[in-house]
């Protein structure tokens, strides 16, 4: 198949340029400024519209909520284990969650589902495309740590381990040392850093926590949350740690969360940090992602660095490699737009999912 | 002290267009709009766009934190709490204030939360907190009452009534007639009934907290009873009653939008709700529902709406017209005009887009946000 006259995003150059794209089977095998048309060949011509990658929300629990229920029957935890880390999300998602459809009609190709904050050592979180029903990408995609308040035993009335940050410190450290020594499959590819740990972290000590963490084991670790990032910004970049951050539109004014506002982000992005925004659904609604990123632009953040944050930044945290721009060998994944994507009135016509055209 | 705003596209709500307009405030109040000489402090608004200040016509701000023993939003002792105010939980130092301010929002209806089914009393507040002083400006500008799954999922596990949607329309209507009674009676020693005298004489309307379709015609039926104003809160199902809001003409507050259904009454949640009572209803304003969206976005999330199909001059009437009429100060703000309270704000572009930056909002008549680019003249 050729695309043809797209105007297509382009992170090097911070624009919009004019290309013509020819998709092998679901990849993008070649882009240029203009591509001949081979025999046979089915041509799309696009009239300059506009094309971006197709976003990822980096860090939910679609699937494991389910909507309209007040005390949720939810799946996202489970706190009669010390260690979930044989556990996969994958496991206890509901394929048919309304919100996977409503995902790709705002032009969320990729959505990542962790397990809840309540266990310290958490699961194993998976990735899944939006088109169809249930395709999963990678079902061992990133493992979640959890520090901070929430894992403390008092919430549920026990006075079991963790009480204190001392607690959760040393569960996290036996957990570490547990990987270093064991073979298991899991323990092997966290050595090798072929999968991150995604560690919430909010308060300054946790984060200070999560660093040390990496100094003394090596391995490949996202910070999620990050709410007192700003007080750590020179730590954060020596380590280059990469961060998950929330999305503004959702109000926490929860001890660990309420330093965090829209100028954190700011901040963070312009001293070069790597940042991914997410929606953290359900406590934002997927739908919002692209709003999430884009209203960065009234804060002085342009169009392109807004974009990076649900695109190339997750994308590259997380190790997957075949989305987060649109370029040749990527996976042929990108939404159609009828005009400038940084207007709020542009639409979304239609969301290119591995080749196959989805109309909006 | 008076303030001149030259040259700036005044946003016209009665035909959705821009027009070259200078604008004269002296004290709180804007007293004249046209072509005028310039006078002493001067700014200069070339090119730029001035909106109304919006109005949030249902929020919990500067009342609910996340903190340790609870929010400060509700009194779940008894299900008819009537004398309690929302002011009383009101921190003006909530950053919260400050950043709804920033988006715009200079007028907020602040109000108890639903545990309770005669919940209390909403007050008014301006955002110009700069000065120092609480800007108040209605004390009691609502009765709250709600129904649905709220009042229930606080006293069912208590074991105390209500714990059934027909409990709480009893305690309601129950609510209702003891104290006109008490009011016909001239029995001013009981002030739970107080304040159903400012109901009465309709200085204040009932607002009623309601989500799902039966329950908006429950509060109809009990209202068609009584002559009073009332507003139908939140109204999520609203769009499966539309032939019944229709006939009453209310007020309906819609919100908060894309919120994940947390609870089952809000399981058919729909943003198309706005676009079909927007059909039926021209009283039709959005709300943010504090902490349970973020005001400070409310506009952008209107640019989404606009977006979906929504007219741009109906989304702009949703915080400013319409919820200026619902909280009863029509006459004072939500428009740019003579005599109306000096709120307005001025942007770099489109409020509703992405891209636009709030360059000065003037609250109460006092310049509560200014960013650097512009400039006070003295022209002496």
């Amino acid at each position: 198949m050729l695309i043809k006259n797209a105007f297509v995003c382009d992170f090097h150059n911070k624009d919009f340029l004019k290309k013509d794209i020819r998709i092998n089977k679901n990849i993008i095998k070649d882009m240029d400024i203009f591509l001949n048309e081979k025999d046979g060949e089915h041509v799309v011509d696009l009239k300059d519209k506009y094309l971006v990658p197709v976003y990822i929300d980096s860090s939910t629990q679609i699937g494991l909520i389910e909507s309209g229920q007040r005390n949720y029957e939810n799946d996202t935890d489970d706190i009669s284990v010390e260690d979930m880390s044989e556990f996969k999300t994958l496991d206890a998602i509901y394929p048919f969650d309304k919100y996977y459809r409503s995902a790709l009609r705002n032009g969320i190709g990729m959505i990542v589902t962790n397990s809840g904050k309540d266990n310290v050592i958490g699961a194993q979180g998976c990735a899944l495309f939006t088109h169809e029903n249930f395709q999963v990408y990678n079902n061992s995609l990133v493992l979640k740590i959890n520090l901070g308040n929430d894992t403390k035993k008092w919430k549920y009335n026990q006075t079991t381990k963790p009480l204190s940050r001392m607690g959760i410190a040393e569960i996290v450290n036996n957990k570490m040392l547990e990987f270093n020594r064991s073979d298991s499959k899991l323990s092997k590819r966290i050595k090798k850093k072929e999968i991150p740990i995604l560690i919430r972290a909010n308060k300054a000590q946790d984060i200070l926590f999560a660093i040390r963490m990496k100094q003394e084991y090596g391995y490949k670790i996202i910070i999620e949350g990050a709410s007192e990032a700003e007080l750590l910004i020179k730590e954060l970049r020596e380590e280059s740690i990469p961060l998950i951050l929330r999305s503004v539109l959702r109000i926490d004014t929860s001890i660990e969360s309420r330093r965090f506002s829209v100028d954190t982000i700011v901040n963070l992005i312009n001293n070069d940090l790597q940042i991914a925004i997410t929606t953290n659904h359900p406590e934002t609604i997927v739908n919002l992602l692209p709003m999430s990123a884009y209203l960065l632009m009234s804060n002085g953040i342009n169009y392109f660095d807004a974009l990076r944050t649900i695109t190339v930044n997750p994308a590259k945290m997380l190790g997957i490699k075949e989305l987060g721009s649109i370029e040749k060998g990527k996976l042929a994944n990108f939404i159609v737009y009828n005009d400038d994507p940084g207007s709020i009135y542009s639409k979304i016509e239609s969301v290119y999912m591995l080749g196959k055209e989805y109309k909006i | 002290m008076d303030l001149l705003i030259k040259n700036g596209n005044l946003y016209n709500l009665k035909d959705g267009k821009f027009y070259l307009k200078d604008i004269l405030i002296n004290g709180n109040k804007i007293v004249k709009v046209g072509k005028i000489k310039d006078s002493v402090n001067t700014i200069d608004a070339k090119r730029k766009y001035i909106f109304p200040g919006f109005i949030d016509a249902h929020s919990h701000i500067g009342m609910w934190e996340d903190i340790e023993y609870g929010n400060d939003a509700n009194e779940c002792v008894d299900p008819v709490t009537p004398n309690i105010k929302a002011i009383d939980a009101f921190n003006p130092y909530d950053p919260f204030i400050k950043s709804a301010c920033k988006a715009g929002f200079s007028t907020i209806m602040i109000t108890p939360g639903s545990g309770n089914v005669v919940c209390g009393q909403a007050s008014i507040i301006k955002t110009n907190i700069k000065s120092n002083k609480l800007q108040l400006i209605r004390k009691s500008a609502a009765l709250k009452v709600a129904l649905g799954e709220n009042p229930k999922s606080v006293y069912k596990p208590r074991f105390k009534s209500p714990s059934s949607r027909m409990g709480t329309a009893y305690i309601l209507k129950n609510y209702l007639e003891e104290s006109l009674k008490s009011i016909k009676a001239g029995k001013y020693d009981n002030d739970k009934y107080n304040i159903m005298e400012k109901v009465l004489n309709k200085e204040i309307p009932i607002k009623i907290h309601c989500h799902r379709a039966d329950d908006i015609l429950t509060a109809i039926r009990i209202m068609n009873d009584y002559d009073f104003n009332y507003t139908i809160d939140h109204c999520t199902e609203g769009y499966m009653v539309k032939d019944t809001l229709m006939k009453v003409d209310v007020p309906l507050l819609l919100g908060p939008l894309f919120m994940f259904e947390s609870k089952s009454e809000l399981k058919n949640s729909d943003y198309k709700n706005v676009f079909l009572l927007n059909d039926i209803s021209s009283k039709v304003s959005l709300i943010s529902d504090h902490p349970f969206s973020n005001s400070s976005y409310m506009t952008k999330i209107l640019g989404y709406l606009v977006s979906k199909g929504l007219n741009y001059l109906d989304a702009i009437k949703m915080i400013t017209l319409n919820p200026a009429k619902a909280i009863g100060l029509e006459n004072e703000i939500g428009d740019i005009d003579v005599g109306y309270t000096a709120d307005l704000n001025i942007f770099s572009s489109d409020p509703l887009n992405y891209k636009s930056d709030l360059l000065l909002s003037v609250v109460n008549g006092e310049i509560e946000y200014m960013c650097k680019e512009m400039v006070i003249q003295n022209v002496d």
